[in-house]
């Protein structure tokens, strides 16, 4: 029997992110695709990793390897920044973090879940957890681990979602204007909204209301050029400032974020828009710095006046809540750790081959009890050399080429993980199926 | 038993409203169908035994508003899919079960005796009709409360866990004409038995309050539809006319001689 040779199940990962490194360091760090390639490359070829993955963003970079034969990965991992990126980080006295399975797998699976984003419990970060597999893959990177331990990150990211509070209330101030209309008028299908300016705030908030379901805009602008590419994305109509309250009236929702000095929206004009609105509701949303709209419509019965002080009221209530709820967020990423670690740990191969072998050997035994009242006691010695005969050489060639399994990386990990499945190793909590029922 | 249901309802309904992020909780709409269910059998019984709808007392009376209210409040739920607001209409029904419960007798002699069916069918709309404008007055209360919270920029728990403001507007409206089309059913059916009977007069003052209460629900149900009424001028309309109904029942008890009143 060949001797088995354990695949390396060491799972590092090592990075930086914001709440070890400056934004200069974050943002000279951030690799492209191209980059996360050459980097996933190295890491196989000169750190000997058998599976390789990179999250990059603007927040974070952070390498996860298995199997990596290097002494010290962090310093590899700071020459590979310094080899690709042209940052050495350890001149300039920079630390990398460093955790090793399974604080490794924690960290992600805390990472997918929001709890280490600077914007706790936001949502992007799945996607970009989801990029990075997609980029590991394609480099070549990805293995049977990465892949087992990104479907874990995601399940666990959508548990902390649909189980927790972590990822309710908005968390930016445009978003918790979006979610005040939906509060103040219901559903958002049928209402207008009138967005005045042209810049980036006016533009995201459009966004945000296209996709809170506002079919209609007008655009109201100085700077037509500007107003009219912004149109272009939903279809709206651009107009002047000065026809304001020409349009005023025909807005459910107002959204003012000029640069202007003083008021676009004055309360005169709106007292006229709510006679000609007969009274019907009007959410004026002020994002600007200074203030666009006259306070003084505030005072307008169904007229609502939010301004950012009132919007970053809500955003803290939110992140309040959030914060309350990195508990229970907390507990579901150690049921996941834990049932990761599990499987993880069921890759071992010398564990993997006994079980396996221990596996038929029972079932064999079970049927010689089972029948051995059909047979002569001066026969049973016989009976039982032939059945230990007939499973050593059914087990023969598998056991042979599971011991193999070490040599062969993620493809013997794969051949593993899939004899545990087939025969139910390590599930002997679950019935056993493969009794016959007879 | 009813008030205990009542009561389980009401809980379940407040434990729903307090976890945040729910969307009201199966619990409360389950328990509070069981509770309706009850009483309509306890009162189908009584029914049964006495001959005649079990109306005939003001605890009786009470106790099938609470059922209507109770009813009322779950049609508006299960049309408008909103949960988060059974905590505030539901003690009212497990106040009045409560009172009914502890004065009422377990069976009442028909005052009227051999009333025809439909009879029985107006004072059953008239039950609804109130019940409905009572379930309205409390979305009307919860409108007003949450539009002061939005427009002074108070964003409290309360403001988190209720619908949109135009949808407690709606629900209010709704109650209110489903109110209106029930009492006036019970005003037509009402005044034929008069004709027919001659048992009572016209010129009764609980018939001339009640049309006047009448008018004010149709003024704010047409001004909201036709007018476009919206926000707390439509609801102060529906909340007057639901304070003059409290206040001429009251009136027509203790300072009329009405044929028509509960003794």
């Amino acid at each position: 029997m060949a001797k088995a040779t354990e695949a390396s199940l060491d799972f590092l990962c090592v990075g930086l992110n914001h709440e070890t490194s400056p934004l200069e360091i974050r943002d000279a760090l951030v690799m492209n695709e191209e980059e996360v390639g050459r980097a996933i490359h190295v890491l196989r070829d000169r750190a000997g990793a058998e599976e390789a993955m990179i999250l990059s963003t603007c927040n974070r970079t952070e390498v996860y390897a298995r199997g990596a034969a290097v002494a010290d990965l962090s310093l590899f991992v700071n020459d590979l920044l310094r080899e690709i990126k042209g940052m050495d980080l350890g001149a300039r006295g920079h630390r990398l973090y460093a955790y090793r399975e399974p604080d490794s797998v924690r960290h992600l699976f805390r990472v997918a879940c929001g709890l280490n984003s600077q914007v706790l419990g936001e949502p992007q970060i799945v996607g970009q957890v989801k990029d990075a597999l997609t980029l590991a893959a394609r480099s070549g990177g990805s293995g049977p681990v990465t892949e087992r331990l990104l479907d874990a990150a995601l399940r666990c990211a959508k548990r902390a979602r649909t189980e927790t509070g972590i990822g309710r209330g908005p968390i930016s101030s445009v978003y918790a204007a979006v979610n005040l209309a939906a509060k103040v008028l219901g559903h958002l299908g049928t209402k207008r909204a009138l967005v005045i300016g042209s810049g980036e705030m006016a533009g995201l908030a459009m966004c945000h209301l296209v996709d809170a379901g506002v079919g209609q805009f007008t655009i109201a602008a100085r700077n037509r050029g500007r107003a009219e590419s912004m149109a272009a994305h939903a279809a709206a109509r651009v107009v002047s400032l000065e026809a304001i309250p020409v349009v005023l009236p025909g807005a459910d929702i107002v959204v003012c974020a000029t640069a202007a000095p003083g008021f676009i929206v004055m309360e005169a004009a709106v007292r006229a828009a709510m006679k000609i609105r007969k009274n019907r509701p009007l959410l004026l949303l002020d994002l600007a710095v200074p203030r666009d709209v006259d306070p003084l419509a505030a005072r307008l019965p169904n007229v609502f006046l939010h301004d950012l002080d009132a919007l970053a009221a809500i955003v803290a209530q939110s992140l309040e809540q959030r914060r309350a709820e990195v508990p229970k967020v907390e507990t579901i990423i150690d049921d996941e750790v834990r049932r990761f670690m599990r499987w993880y740990g069921s890759l071992e191969l010398k564990p993997t081959v006994t079980a396996f072998r221990g596996h038929f050997e029972r079932i064999a035994q079970e049927e010689l009890e089972r029948h051995r009242g059909r047979f002569r006691p001066e026969d049973h010695p016989a009976l039982e050399s032939l059945t230990r005969a007939i499973v050593q050489k059914l087990l023969h060639r598998p056991t042979t080429r599971l011991n193999r399994a070490g040599e062969d990386g993620g493809q013997g990990l794969r051949r593993i993980d899939a004899v545990r499945e087939l025969f139910g190793i390590g599930r002997e909590e679950e019935p056993n199926e493969d009794r016959d029922p007879r | 038993m009813l008030p205990v249901l009542y009561a389980l309802s009401v809980a379940a309904y407040a434990r729903a409203y307090a976890h945040e992020g729910g969307a009201g909780g199966r619990l409360g709409p389950f328990a509070l169908r069981a509770a309706v269910l009850v009483h309509i059998l306890y009162l189908s019984v009584r029914g049964v035994l006495e001959g005649h709808l079990p109306l005939a007392s003001v605890y009786d009376f009470l106790s099938a508003t609470g059922l209507s209210m109770a009813v009322v409040y779950l049609y508006v739920e299960a049309r408008e899919g909103i949960r988060t607001t059974g905590v505030f209409v539901l003690p009212f029904v497990f106040l009045i079960q409560i009172v009914s419960s502890a004065y009422g007798t377990q069976t009442t002699p028909d005052p009227v005796p051999l009333r025809p069916f439909w009879f029985e069918l107006h004072t059953l709309t008239a039950v609804l009709g109130y019940s409905a404008f009572a379930v309205s007055a409390i979305y009307g209360v919860l409108f007003l409360i949450l539009y002061r919270d939005i427009k002074a920029n108070r964003f409290s728990f309360f403001f988190r866990r209720m619908p949109p403001l135009e949808a407690l507007g709606q629900m209010n409206i709704r109650a209110a004409g489903g109110g209106l089309v029930l009492l006036t059913l019970a005003i037509a059916l009402g005044v034929g038995w008069l004709q027919r009977s001659g048992t009572g007069s016209l010129f009764d003052p609980k018939i001339w309050l009640t049309l006047f209460v009448w008018c004010i629900f149709a003024f704010s149900v047409l001004a909201y539809h036709r007018f476009g009424w919206r926000g707390p001028r439509a609801i102060y309309m529906s909340l007057i006319g639901f304070t003059t109904l409290l206040l001429s029942r009251v009136a027509v008890d203790l300072f009329f001689h009405s044929f028509h009143s509960f003794r």
